[in-house]
């Protein structure tokens, strides 16, 4: 190929690859990643086929799409941030920090609060409920901050992302690092 | 201090005078971790700076909750240096310890390094050098040698296991002045360590000594390691203390230029020394760059009084901690170069050396010799009087071959490419956060750790930051590239970075997934150096709010990510140019598709397309 073909090849891929303008929504929603994304092909990866540098840039992403200021607190220097948690669906659930029982849920009041001083470190949470899998998530103690959980039943666990993985040949372990 | 003595001087008038301030307070962060100010003057609280300021007290660990009791840590290398109460506590600690006088430093410096193994293999060599030993005192005896030297010379044909047995002997003298060394430096518990054995606990305690000292090895007993153990215990804190000083004199006089510019002059030929960098000054005359750093830090040193280890101890003898809630110094620094501004010309440079493309295995799985002679170097330049004037050059990374799981879960070998050409650093990125791939081990992101009483298995954080151990470091400048869509300019980013990066070993010579990493503390210190020399807007903590659930082992993980890192926007983008360095071996262009490991039996067909997100470009030190 020559270089003036593989700069006009780079450019259609570029084209072709290229993320629209418009800010994407933010991910934070319930909406969660159920299987590894597929690989996006790249039409001039072919196997052991040398590529020029223009080639390998692949699909890069306009640099501020995703840029979105934080949304602003009231008080950013405030002494106590509330950190909220709502899960679905409504049944009875022991949410834990620790060793600490922070609430027991049950239908109808499915939400539950904790103060905590800002800047403290994050809050790992646990939350179990019969019948479902047992559930971790954090909430950040730098700012106010909420999350929803939905709990999933054992046998939808095949639909999560990392279950065949999991189940199918053990992984390596997180290194030991220090802290 | 004026005549022997310290005073309290006017900060406002020191400055009058062209003294610099250098902040020497416990609540010390660099400036990328300051809060900014938004245009309507709102502010703009920057998160990360009270977990830096944290670590850096031995308060906090890198979530920003408290150290358990006696835990301390060791951050230097990761690019968090102690404060000066964490000195003062070691000086005085250290000052009362008589480690000197229990260590023998002639058996600790008679070997180059201990060679150590893991449990099994430990079992094994100890007991071969055992048997050793017999067979060759029993040929001694037969050959009626006084000495194993003796035997050697009587029967050449024992010279080689005699030559082995005594350097084994020699570690394992070495290594029991290691032990010693350990347990009087208060690292290693001899209660939870059996003699003569790197245990874990030995290990753990070499790591922190290493980690304590900057010595770069992790956990192998290195040369440089066993003549840190020689130095006396003060000597070292000294050392360290020097250290932590460069960083706070480099950050008060914003300055980065450290010596090592002339890493990036070209290599004379003939042994001949490198040419100085220089610049030119108003005379036209050819000056060289300075070591300023160097030069700054010696100023605070001889401010305070602090020519030997003596000194220091009696300087922190004399303050109280709380003295270092708000100690500064006022310091005449060296007179900056004229090349000095409120907006500097900077520009940046990555030299990706010997790049070699070929698949580095053979068909048996056998590693095949690449070797280079230049090593990737990131070199920061000053456009001054027509000329470019390097101000600092030190080692960086540039991607190589990989392992990756592939979406079809299995995993391959990849070369990751540095990205070659101009682009531009127009976002720096104060404590940013890593997004790990979809292909990334789903058993890597969980861990077990302590929280409120109990070790229940949470979501590793560790690698995807924000933090010390991101993989994007504590700062990171994007490379962004302006090219034409649709007919508009727009700015792409295809994941490279120029970061910091915890995985300080990995500047030695090994390969990123395509990103050019420095040491933390240089990086920071670079970045905090062009924020304060070029035009920038405080964009503020950016909203992320990533978020990816999974499962592992019959649970179920939320990976939350609010906020993508506290966002610096250079106004106008610094520009950085990738060198495509020298191609080494038969291919001249990167391979870009998956390759199949030797000797690993795969399904069948063929490899899937590789994956081509810009996270991808990063991966931590894996």
């Amino acid at each position: 190929m020559t270089s003036r073909r593989r700069l006009m090849a780079a450019v259609a891929l570029f084209c072709c690859c290229s993320r629209p303008s418009q800010p994407a929504a933010p991910v934070d929603t319930a909406a969660v990643e159920h299987a590894p994304t597929p690989a996006k092909p790249s039409k001039l990866a072919v196997a052991r086929t040398p590529a020029t540098h223009e080639e390998s840039q692949e699909t890069p992403k306009v640099a501020d799409e995703d840029l979105k200021t934080e949304e602003r607190e009231a008080n950013p220097y405030s002494e106590t941030v509330t950190l909220k948690l709502s899960v679905t669906p409504q049944v009875k659930a022991l949410v834990t920090w620790g060793a600490k029982q922070i609430a027991h849920l049950a239908p109808g009041t499915m939400e539950t609060e904790i103060s905590r001083p800002r800047g403290s470190g994050p809050v790992d949470l646990e939350i179990k409920a019969d019948g479902f899998m047992p559930h971790h998530t954090r909430l950040y103690a730098d700012r106010s901050d909420k999350v929803s959980v939905r709990l999933y039943r054992v046998e939808e666990a095949p639909g999560l992302l990392g279950f065949k993985r999991s189940a199918e040949k053990p992984e390596k372990k997180a290194p030991e690092k220090k802290k | 201090m004026v005549g022997g003595k310290e005073r309290v001087v006017d900060a406002e008038l020191a400055r009058d005078k062209g003294l610099t301030i250098v902040d020497l307070s416990d609540d010390f962060a660099p400036f990328i971790f300051q809060d900014g100010k938004a245009a309507d003057g709102a502010p703009l609280p920057n998160r990360y700076r009270a977990v830096f300021v944290g670590l850096a007290n031995d308060r906090t660990d890198g979530d920003g909750e408290p150290l358990p009791p006696g835990e301390r840590n060791y951050l230097e290398l990761y690019g968090v240096p102690p404060s000066l109460s964490v000195m003062r506590k070691r000086f005085i600690e250290d000052g009362a310890c008589t480690c000197e006088s229990t260590v023998d430093t002639a058996k600790l410096l008679a070997v180059d390094s201990i060679e150590t193994w893991g449990r099994t293999t430990e079992k094994k060599e100890t007991a071969k050098h055992h048997f050793r030993g017999l067979r060759l005192e029993s040929a001694q005896k037969k050959l009626g040698a006084s000495t194993l030297e003796e035997l050697a010379a009587k029967d050449p044909r024992y010279a080689g296991e005699v030559k082995a047995h005594l350097r084994t002997e020699a570690e394992r003298a070495a290594f029991a002045e290691v032990e010693k060394r350990l347990i009087c430096e208060g690292l290693l518990d001899a209660s939870k360590h059996k003699d003569g054995f790197y245990d874990s606990p030995m290990r753990n305690a070499a790591l922190d000594f290493q980690q304590k000292n900057a010595v770069f090895a992790q956990a192998d007993l290195t040369r440089g390691t066993l003549e840190a153990m020689a130095r006396p215990l003060l000597q070292n804190d000294f050392l360290a203390l020097r250290r932590v000083l460069a960083e706070r004199a480099a950050h008060a006089g914003r300055i980065v230029e450290d010596g090592s510019a002339i890493e990036s002059m070209p290599l004379p030929k003939r042994n001949k020394p490198r040419k100085q960098p220089t610049y030119k000054n108003a005379a036209g005359q050819d000056v060289p760059v300075p070591d300023l750093v160097g030069q700054a830090t010696d100023a605070v040193m001889g401010r305070l009084g602090l020519a030997t280890a003596e000194d220091a101890l009696a300087f922190f003898r004399r303050h109280a901690e709380s003295d270092f809630r708000s100690m500064r110094v006022a310091v005449r620094f060296p007179a900056l170069p004229e090349y000095y501004g409120p907006h500097m010309d900077l520009t940046a440079e990555i030299d990706r050396g010997d790049v070699w493309y070929d698949f580095p295995f053979n068909d048996k799985g056998v590693r095949l010799a690449q070797p280079r002679e230049r090593f990737p170097s990131f070199t920061l330049f000053v456009k001054w009087r027509g000329e470019k004037v390097p101000l600092a050059s030190w080692r960086t990374t540039i991607g190589g071959w990989r392992t990756e799981v592939a979406a079809d879960g299995e995993e391959y070998y990849r070369y990751k490419d540095s990205d070659v050409g101009a682009r531009v650093w127009r976002h720096i990125v104060a404590a940013p956060v890593w997004l790990p791939p979809t292909s990334a081990p789903v058993g890597a992101m969980v861990k077990t750790k302590y929280v409120a009483g109990a070790y229940p298995r949470v979501v590793n954080y560790d690698e995807t930051g924000p933090g010390y151990l991101s993989a994007y470091g504590l700062v990171a400048g994007i490379h962004e590239q302006l090219r034409r869509r649709g007919g508009e300019l727009a700015y792409f980013d295809n994941g490279i970075r120029t970061h910091g990066s915890f995985d300080y070993l990995s500047l030695r010579g090994r390969f990123s997934h395509g990103c050019h990493r420095l040491y933390n503390n240089l990086a920071v210190r670079m970045f905090s150096f062009v924020l304060g020399h070029r035009r920038a807007k405080v964009l503020g903590p950016m909203a992320l709010g990533f978020r990816r659930t999974f499962y592992w082992e019959g649970e179920v993980y939320d990976m939350r990510l609010p906020t993508r890192g506290f966002y610096f926007q250079l106004e106008p983008p610094l520009p950085i140019e990738t060198l495509k360095g020298k191609v080494k071996g038969k291919l001249q262009q990167p391979i870009t598709d998956y390759v199949p490991k030797p000797g690993v039996k795969y399904g069948d067909g063929k490899p899937p397309a590789a994956s081509s997100s810009p996270e991808s470009k990063a991966g931590g030190g894996q």
